[in-house]
C-alpha cells in the first residue's frame, strides 16, 4: 500500500440497491492542498463526502490519513460542511462553539480563535443569537466557525459558497487557502467552475460515480490555450 | 466521565433556551403555569381520592385486553428484530448530530449511550402523562399508574433497545437469520392468540373470560402484566433488563455511526415528506424509500388524467374538492377507503350483535369510557398546518378565510367520517334501534368536526409543538369536555321538555355546529395576516 501523507482514498465503492452511486473511486487528496470535487448532478459527489465522513460506510474501499487507515468513527479526524447548513436551534452561535471546544478538548486559548472566527466571518453581532433564528447563510458561518476551530487535518466542504453573501465567500476562500497553508487537505465538492478554477489546486471530475479526470488544475489549463475549467468539465462529462 | 460535560452542556442549554424563549412570550407563560397548577392539582386528587372518587370502567371484554400483553409483546419484539436485520434504530434526535456529536472527540459508545437515554426520557414523559390522564378510565390510584407508567417505559425501552444489539449481531454473524427469528416471533405471537379464538368460534363458546383462561402467558410479556397488577419483582426484572439492553447495545455500537446516522436520515426525511403533506402512500413507494433512493413516485401516479373541473365547486369549496381529488388519487385509489367503510361497518354490526338485548346505560357507559381514550390519546397528538399555510395556492381565491378553513377541516373528514357513521349505522341495524340508525351520521358528523375545530383553535393560541402536548393538550382537553358537554346538555334538556329525540338531537347538533363555526372564525381571524408566524412557529 502506498504511503502518502494526507488523504487517500482506494477502491471506493457505494451503492444503493441497484445503483452504484460511486464506483471504485480512487484518488489523493494532499495536506497543504485543495482539491475540487467536481461533477453534474447525481454524479456521486454527496455520496462520497457523506462516505468520507463517516455518515455512509464504504462498501469496498479503505480511506486512509496519513498513511493510517481510517474506521468508522473517522468523522473525528475529517470534518464535513453539509450541503445543508444544520445547526442545533436552541443553541447560541457561542455555544455552538463552547460544544466544539468542549467534545474536541480544546486547549485554554480556544476563545480568542473563535472571537475572530466569528469577526471574520461577520457573525460576532450574532454570537447569542439562537440557531432557529439564524438565516441560512449564518447558519452556514456557524458550521463553518465551528469545524475550523475543530482543527481536524482534513476538511471537506460541499457546495460551502451557496448562501454566503459575496463577503462571506471572499472570507471563506480566505480562510480556506490559510488552512491550505497550515497543512490542512481540503476537499471541496462545488458547482461554482470559476471559484473552484480561482481557489482549488487539483481537481477531480466524477461521471456517473467514476473519476472523469484527476489532475493538478495547472496541467489542465496548459493543455491548451485559452480552454477553462468550464470547457474541460464539458467535455468530461458530456 | 470528562464526555459527560459536553452532553449535559448540551442537553442543559437548549432546555434553558426553550424555556427562556416561552418566558419571553406572556401567553405561553400564563398557560404553562395554569397547565403545572391544573396538573398538580389532578396529582393531588388522584394520590387522595375525595369520597371514593369517580371512575369510567371498561367493558368486560377488557380483561381480554390483559391477556393479550404477552403474545403482542412478542409480535412487538419480533418486528423489531426482523427491523434490526436491516437497520439500527435511528438514535440521533437533530439533523446537526452529524456534524457536533459524530465530529466530536468524544467516546461513540458513550454518546450512543446517551442518545438512547435522550430517547427513553423523552418517550417517559409521554407515557408518563398519557397514563396519568388515562388512570380516570381505570380508577387506578396515583401510586399504580406510576408503577404502570415504570413498566410501560421498561417495556418500551427493551423493544427500542432490542433493534441495536440484533443489527451489530447481524452484521457480525450474517449467517444466523435474525428476520425468520423475528417472524418467527411475530407467527408465535399471533397463533397463541389466532388458535383459541378460532376455537371458540367454532364451538361457539365465546365467553371472554374462558376465552381469556385459554391464552397462554409467557417471557417477556407476562412480566409486563405482573409488573402493573403490583409484583415488584416482574417490575425490577423488566428495568434491569431494559438498563442491560441499553448499555450493552451502546458498548457494541462504537462504530456503528454510519448506520445510526443512516437510520436517521432517513426518518428526518420521512418527517419531513410527512410534514409537506406528501407522504409515501404506496408500498413500492415506502419500498424505495427505505432504500435509500428517495422519493419515486409510481408511473401509474405521477401522470394522471387532469380532472376537467366542470363540476368542480366555486369558491371555498373547492379546497373540500381539492381534498376529495387528493383521496381518489392515493395509492389504491378508493379501495382504501372503502375497504374502511367495510371493516368498521362489520365491527360496529358484530359489536351491536353482542350487545343487543342488553340494558341502555350497560352500552352507553363502556362507549363513553372508550371516548374518553379515544379524546385523550388524541388530544396528545399535535395539528400542523403549515404545509397548508405555506402553498400558495391556499391563499389564492377571493373566498373568505373562515370558510377555505372550514373546507380544509371538512375535507380531513373524508377519511374518518364515513367509517365512524358506517360503523354506528350497522350497529344500530343490529341492536334493533333505529333511532341509533337515524341519528348516528348527524351526531357523530357534528361531534367529530367540533373536535377537529378544537384541534385548529388550540393551534392558534399555541402552535409549538412542546406546547401543544403541555398546556396545548391540557387546552384540548377542556375545551372538548365543555364544547361536548353543552350540546349534550340542550340535547337532554329539549328532550325532557319536549319528549321528542328528534328535537333534541337537532338542538344538540345544531349547537355543536355553532361552536364549531365559532372556534373557526376564532382560528381565522388570528391566522388572518399572519399565517407564515404561525408556521413558524410550530417548531417550538
Amino acid at each position: 500500500m502506498t504511503q502518502k501523507s494526507g488523504l487517500l482514498v482506494e477502491h471506493l465503492t457505494r451503492r444503493f440497491a441497484q445503483l452504484t452511486a460511486v464506483d471504485d473511486l480512487s484518488f489523493h487528496a494532499e495536506r497543504g492542498a485543495i482539491t475540487g470535487l467536481l461533477g453534474p448532478n447525481g454524479a456521486g459527489k454527496t455520496t462520497t463526502m457523506l462516505c468520507l465522513a463517516g455518515l455512509l460506510r464504504l462498501d469496498a474501499g479503505a480511506i486512509m490519513l496519513d498513511g493510517d487507515r481510517l474506521g468508522a468513527d473517522r468523522g473525528q479526524r475529517i470534518a464535513l460542511i453539509p450541503e445543508t447548513p444544520d445547526v442545533y436551534a436552541m443553541l447560541t452561535v457561542w455555544e455552538h462553539l463552547v460544544f466544539v471546544a468542549k467534545s474536541c478538548r480544546l486547549k485554554s486559548g480556544w476563545q480568542q480563535r473563535a472571537s475572530e472566527l466569528l469577526l471574520r466571518l461577520d457573525l460576532f453581532d450574532k454570537k447569542d443569537t439562537l440557531g432557529e433564528a439564524l438565516s441560512k447563510g449564518m447558519r452556514q458561518k456557524t458550521l463553518i466557525a465551528s469545524t475550523v476551530l475543530a482543527g481536524a487535518p482534513v476538511l471537506l466542504l460541499d457546495e460551502p459558497m451557496i448562501g454566503l453573501d459575496p463577503k462571506g465567500q471572499r472570507e471563506l476562500r480566505s480562510i480556506l487557502r490559510e488552512l491550505r497553508e497550515a497543512g490542512t487537505a481540503i476537499v471541496l465538492s462545488t458547482h461554482l467552475l470559476e471559484s473552484a478554477e480561482a481557489i482549488c489546486d487539483h481537481v477531480l471530475v466524477l461521471k456517473a460515480g467514476r473519476a472523469a479526470i484527476s489532475a493538478p488544475i495547472a496541467e489542465l489549463r496548459f493543455g491548451e490555450v485559452g480552454r477553462s475549467l468550464e470547457d474541460v468539465f464539458l467535455e468530461a462529462t458530456r | 466521565m470528562s464526555a459527560l460535560g459536553p452532553l449535559v452542556y448540551l442537553e442543559t442549554h437548549m432546555a434553558l433556551h426553550k424555556l427562556k424563549c416561552a418566558m419571553r412570550q406572556p401567553t405561553r407563560v400564563t398557560l404553562w403555569f395554569i397547565f403545572f397548577v391544573w396538573f398538580a392539582a389532578f396529582l393531588f386528587t388522584r394520590l387522595h381520592p375525595v369520597a371514593g372518587g369517580f371512575a369510567l370502567a371498561l367493558p368486560d371484554a377488557a380483561q381480554l385486553l390483559v391477556v393479550l400483553v404477552p403474545p403482542a409483546y412478542l409480535c412487538i419484539l419480533g418486528m423489531q428484530i426482523r427491523s434490526g436485520a436491516v437497520r439500527p434504530p435511528a438514535a440521533f434526535s437533530y439533523p446537526a448530530d452529524a456534524r457536533y456529536l459524530l465530529g466530536s472527540h468524544l467516546p461513540p459508545a458513550f454518546v450512543v449511550f446517551w442518545l438512547q437515554l435522550r430517547e427513553a426520557a423523552y418517550q417517559g414523559i409521554r407515557v408518563f402523562i398519557g397514563l396519568f390522564f388515562l388512570s380516570w378510565n381505570f380508577a387506578a390510584t396515583s401510586s399504580a399508574f406510576l408503577r404502570v407508567s415504570t413498566v410501560l417505559l421498561a417495556a418500551f425501552v427493551i423493544a427500542f433497545s432490542v433493534r441495536l444489539p440484533v443489527f451489530l449481531a447481524h452484521r457480525r454473524f450474517p449467517a444466523i437469520p435474525f428476520a425468520w427469528i423475528g417472524t418467527l416471533l411475530v407467527a408465535a405471537g399471533v397463533l397463541t392468540v389466532a388458535y383459541p379464538v378460532g376455537v371458540a368460534i367454532a364451538t361457539g363458546h365465546t365467553d371472554v373470560a374462558v376465552l381469556a383462561s385459554q391464552i397462554p402467558s409467557f417471557v417477556p410479556g407476562n412480566l409486563i402484566v405482573r409488573g402493573m397488577i403490583g409484583d415488584a419483582r416482574a417490575a425490577l426484572l423488566l428495568a434491569a433488563c431494559a438498563a442491560l439492553m441499553t448499555v450493552a447495545g451502546s458498548l457494541a455500537a462504537s462504530d456503528a455511526y454510519p448506520e445510526l446516522w443512516e437510520s436517521s436520515a432517513r426518518q428526518y426525511a420521512r418527517r419531513a415528506l410527512i410534514a409537506s403533506g406528501r407522504g409515501l402512500w404506496s408500498r413500492e413507494q415506502w419500498r424505495a424509500f427505505e432504500r435509500g433512493e428517495g422519493v419515486r413516485l409510481h408511473p401509474s401516479m405521477a401522470s394522471v388524467p387532469s380532472a376537467h373541473g366542470e363540476r368542480a365547486p366555486l369558491g371555498a369549496l373547492i379546497v373540500l374538492w381539492r381534498e376529495w381529488i387528493a383521496l381518489r388519487r392515493s395509492s389504491g385509489g378508493l379501495r382504501w377507503p372503502l375497504f374502511w367503510i367495510f371493516c368498521a361497518a362489520a365491527l360496529g354490526f358484530a359489536a351491536g350483535l353482542a350487545e343487543r338485548g342488553r340494558p341502555l346505560m350497560d352500552i352507553i357507559v363502556p362507549l363513553v369510557a372508550l371516548a374518553n381514550m379515544i379524546i385523550v390519546l388524541g388530544s396528545q397528538s399535535t395539528v400542523t398546518l403549515s404545509s397548508e399555510l405555506r402553498r400558495p395556492l391556499f391563499w389564492l381565491g377571493d373566498s373568505r378565510l373562515r370558510n377555505r378553513v372550514l373546507a380544509w377541516l371538512a375535507g380531513t373528514m373524508l377519511r374518518i367520517g364515513p367509517p365512524l357513521v358506517a360503523g354506528a349505522m350497522l350497529a344500530g341495524v343490529a341492536l334493533g334501534s333505529w333511532a341509533v340508525v337515524a341519528y348516528s351520521a348527524p351526531v357523530l358528523l357534528a361531534g367529530v368536526f367540533l373536535v377537529q375545530s378544537i384541534g385548529v383553535a388550540t393551534y392558534v393560541v399555541l402552535p409549538g409543538r412542546g406546547d401543544m402536548r403541555g398546556p396545548g393538550f391540557m387546552l384540548r382537553i377542556l375545551t372538548t369536555y365543555t364544547a361536548l358537554g353543552l350540546p349534550a346538555l340542550a340535547w337532554a334538556l329539549v328532550q325532557v321538555l319536549t319528549q321528542s329525540t328528534t328535537a333534541g338531537v337537532i338542538v344538540g347538533v345544531a349547537l355543536a355546529l355553532v361552536e364549531a363555526l365559532a372556534l373557526v372564525s376564532f382560528s381565522a381571524a388570528r391566522l388572518e395576516e399572519n399565517a407564515m408566524a404561525y408556521a413558524a412557529a410550530e417548531q417550538h
